[in-house]
């Protein structure tokens, strides 16, 4: 699939596949990295994101047609092509501590009781997959991980909770996350991760999981969580 | 012609203070909006009226990218610490300068002590008020714009709007050239006034295909109104719904300007604080220019869209960048 649309009058959408899988991520992160290295500063943005890129221009820096012609060139060298790199394989693994204990998990028990099986259990499953970072969005270095093992998927939360602490360890249908930072949020809690996803103390942005990055999950004990600068506030 | 003997100390010992008496409903310092960082999961934020904020700091010779502040529904009040030039646009918020009456669309001088006060917006929603070299803040990702969800930007960096005692740094009145009136207008042709109806020019995106040509039709012959729930994440659009909108989609990047259906057919209008991704069904995009329209429809106004083409949309968005980036004659002395 190669579908170039419109996204406004500052954006182009470039669709490379129905759905997401690890081809879809390997074409979306090959396409992006190509526009990059191609247009570099001479766009705003480029964001990849499960089946697509999206390109981001200042209207006073760029000619619209020369975009697309630019993007159509790409799109036909890369379907001619065979992907021959694992993207795969070359991504950073990067390993999140996670506290699964109660107090840090205020959703396992009803997980557990859905999905009909012990939170021993749930935590086994849940931490014993490779995740890919399909997306990065809904707040600053939050990063949407997939996919989670059919039998621990939940639907989300009926109601959001106003208030989701940092640091929070999520899943929703087969989707994985990590709360970067407190916020609102519907998905299910079952752990709690030290480690910052997101930090912009001298104002520049620090985010720690990229498209394409691969996630394990490790269990951590509560002594451990502590010394890895964890906490229970909120 | 004086100002490039001034070393930077000197011009950093020029700077001018004031001080927050009352944020009034919400006061947000904004700027053009923080790019390139979309990819992050940051989203771009800014001025939701870029022609109000626009005036604001054209008045004063600013760059374009000078940060201003944004004040929704106004019942604002601050101190000028030492004396400072200023500028107000867009919504008209009945403003007073040491309790006198001030015309809207136009830049003033204020003397140390004086107080600037803000009552009720009258007409539109977001009034905006511009200091001679742009308000202080860090740069928080290239940017001083306050987003509240994403907790970056604004006078502290964390995404805060203003409180209360803050206090507002800006540059001093120059004494030379054009620095020296007291007062500059926007020329009347200029001004805007924002009534209680807002008609839309759409083109369509991402899954116009996607919706049914009932959809279509219906989006474009219905009578909107702005909801109340409406902020700057996006506004909410209450009517008939959309019969059978296509379902929910795999997430992709959102931007402002584009409207979503979610499954119970009443459109939302993305804003300028929007999220970075999302997975409702896009049928279109505002016009860029005609969203600093939408960011003055108060709760019930009514909104129509019409269908545009991108052309149209690209080429006054292009003229209005220009226009408000151009540096204004004589301002620069």
């Amino acid at each position: 699939m190669f579908q170039i649309v419109d996204s406004g009058d500052t954006a182009i959408t470039v669709y490379l596949a129905d759905k997401p899988s690890e081809h879809s991520l390997s074409r979306v992160l090959t396409f992006a990295e190509r526009l990059k290295r191609l247009l570099g500063d001479r766009v705003q943005d480029i964001v990849p994101s499960y089946c697509c890129v999206t390109l981001y221009f200042d209207i006073l820096r760029c000619d619209y047609f020369v975009l697309r012609r630019t993007i159509r060139e790409l799109g036909e060298a890369l379907d001619t092509e065979q992907a021959s790199r694992c993207e795969g394989e070359q991504a950073p693994l990067i390993t999140l501590p996670v506290y699964y204990g109660q107090e840090s998990a205020p959703d396992m028990a009803r997980v557990s009781r859905a999905c009909e099986l012990s939170s021993n259990e749930i935590i086994h499953l849940h931490s014993s997959q490779t995740y890919r970072v399909f997306a990065l969005g809904f707040r600053p270095g939050f990063a949407f991980m997939g996919d989670v093992v059919e039998s621990i998927r939940v639907p989300r939360l009926e109601s959001p909770r106003k208030r989701v602490p940092a640091g929070s360890v999520a899943i929703a249908g087969n989707q994985a996350a990590v709360y970067p930072s407190a916020s609102p949020g519907g998905w299910n809690l079952i752990g709690r991760c030290p480690t910052p996803l997101f930090s912009c103390s001298s104002g520049q942005p620090e985010v720690l999981l990229s498209v394409g990055a691969r996630v394990r999950f490790q269990q951590i004990s509560r002594d451990e969580y502590v010394q890895l600068g964890g906490c229970f506030d909120e | 012609m004086n100002s490039i003997a001034f070393s930077s100390s000197d011009i950093a010992l020029r700077r001018c203070l004031a001080t927050i008496l009352n944020p009034g409903a919400l006061a947000l310092i904004q700027d053009r909006g923080r790019f390139g960082y979309q990819h992050l999961g940051i989203g771009a934020s800014g001025v939701a009226d870029s022609h109000g904020a626009g005036w604001a700091n054209r008045l004063l010779g600013n760059s374009s990218g000078d940060a201003v502040i944004e004040l929704c529904l106004g019942n604002f009040r601050m101190q000028f610490k030492s004396e400072g030039r200023f500028a107000i646009a867009g919504a008209d918020l009945g403003w007073r300068l040491d309790g006198e009456r001030l015309e809207n669309w136009c830049s003033y001088r204020a003397r140390a002590g004086a107080k600037l006060e803000a009552s009720i917006a009258t007409d539109g929603l977001r009034g905006y008020l511009g200091f001679s070299g742009g308000v202080d803040a860090p740069l928080i990702c290239g940017s001083r714009a306050t987003s509240q969800g994403d907790g970056l930007g604004g006078l502290k960096g964390n995404g805060e709007p203003l409180a209360k005692g803050d206090v507002l740094t800006f540059g001093c009145p120059m004494n030379s050239g054009i620095h020296d009136a007291s007062v500059r207008a926007v020329p009347s042709q200029f001004r805007r006034t924002y009534g209680t109806a807002v008609t839309l020019r759409v083109v369509p995106s991402n899954q116009f295909n996607a919706f049914s040509a009932d959809c279509v039709h219906q989006l474009l012959n219905t009578s909107y109104t702005v909801a109340p729930d409406s902020d700057r994440m996006g506004v909410r659009l209450a009517g008939s719904a959309l019969p059978e909108p296509p379902g929910n989609l795999i997430s992709e990047p959102v931007s402002p300007g584009a409207i979503q259906v979610p499954a119970n057919g009443q459109p939302i209008v993305l804003m300028q604080d929007c999220q970075t991704i999302g997975g409702y069904p896009k049928l279109g995009h505002v016009y860029r220019v005609d969203l600093d329209r939408l960011a003055q429809a108060r709760p019930g106004a009514q909104v129509r869209f019409v269908m545009g083409n991108r052309a149209e949309s690209q080429h006054e968005w292009l003229l209005q960048s220009q226009f408000f980036s151009s540096a204004v004659v004589g301002a620069n002395a």
